[in-house]
């Protein structure tokens, strides 16, 4: 199992939470931890993944230790 | 009296230009605002509007200022608040563009969209207004949806690109050519209590696909759109002063929900 510490901004927090440590199987994707949070990216889809501070895809295997961070997609003018 | 003495007796007490003495020397020597403006900022005599930019921007700073040209993608949200910041901070040319008109649903944030003005160009509207604050800016404005993939000679005129729009397909087109183009752009965009920025930066970090995202959903309120103009505005500022640190590589957002701002690399 690895430790991932998640960080959800904006629209991601309601209902959910700010930042929580979470345990996953060896070899989770991003994609798997979305799904497993449940956020709500069907209303608010993904904008910046980033993990420890660097832009990663959906596909990015996570490591034991890693921070992730996911805000939502923002485009108003 | 040639235009140098007479506004150099007009400064004699603090250097500044008062808007009566402005307007006196525009109609004794039959030269427009700007002219005058121009003049004066050479000579370091600072027009009185002005005074209170100091010492945040310097006498020298401030006819760079005059000489520099801002093209500002959106007359809505963003776009109207930037214009009249730079206008009031006194950047010499400013180009906007929008093709929309002002509505109802407008109302709750975008400045200058009066019960007047609803139905009328935003791009025209925003024009008139500025003009209004400040008459030695030359302000161009074109009621026509920017194409940043055609009309690149219209961004390569321009000292900053300001993203003000909201349509990410568009975003991502515009950093696009400015990147290619060598031309500082900033980028800004609201949903809800959010913004993001980046400066200089391409945004298909941020934007996976050309679809629109959370503002759909959670709107664009008036303190949102403030908070986010001010940020573009001052690193237009900062870009052509070539002071301070811009966004340049890096992330910023923010979140007055919970009074967050955050700064990750891109």
């Amino acid at each position: 199992m690895i430790e991932i510490t998640v960080k959800l901004f904006a629209q991601y927090r309601a209902d959910h939470f700010k930042l929580e440590k979470r345990v996953y199987p060896k070899g989770t994707a991003v994609e798997g931890v979305i799904i497993e949070t449940g956020i709500p990216i069907e209303r608010f889809p993904i904008g910046v993944i980033m993990v420890n501070g660097r832009h990663f895809q959906e596909s990015h295997i996570l490591e034991d230790g890693d921070i992730l961070s996911l805000f939502p997609k923002v485009g108003g003018g | 009296m040639e235009l140098e003495s007479f506004l150099r007796q007009c400064a004699l007490l603090d250097a500044t230009l008062s808007l009566d003495d402005h307007r006196h020397a525009t109609e004794q020597f039959g030269l427009s605002y700007r002219e005058v403006e121009s003049v004066a900022l050479e000579m370091g005599i600072i027009p009185l509007r002005y005074l209170r930019n100091q010492s945040t921007i310097s006498s020298a700073q401030q006819k760079i200022l005059f000489d520099s040209h801002v093209l500002i993608v959106g007359c809505g949200g963003l776009g109207g608040h930037i214009a009249e910041i730079l206008t009031r901070i006194g950047i010499g040319r400013l180009s906007l563009y929008d093709f929309d008109t002002f509505e109802e649903h407008n109302l709750n944030r975008q400045n200058f969209s009066t019960l007047t003005d609803l139905g009328r160009e935003k791009a025209l509207v925003v024009k008139e207004a500025l003009e209004r604050i400040n008459p030695s800016i030359e302000i161009q404005s074109f009621v026509q949806k920017f194409d940043p993939l055609k009309e690149k000679q219209r961004l390569e005129e321009a000292s900053v690109v300001i993203d003000a729009v909201d349509n990410p397909q568009t975003k991502l087109d515009l950093a696009k050519s400015c990147q290619e183009l060598g031309i500082h752009f900033v980028h800004g965009a609201i949903a809800g209590m959010q913004g993001q920025f980046t400066t200089d930066s391409t945004l298909e970090q941020l934007y996976p696909n050309g679809e629109r995202g959370a503002e759909l959903v959670s709107g664009n309120p008036a303190f949102t759109v403030t908070l986010a103009a001010s940020i573009q505005a001052s690193e237009t500022i900062k870009l052509l002063l070539d002071i301070g640190e811009s966004l340049k590589d890096t992330f910023l957002v923010t979140d007055l929900l919970y009074n967050e701002f955050e700064k990750l690399p891109l």
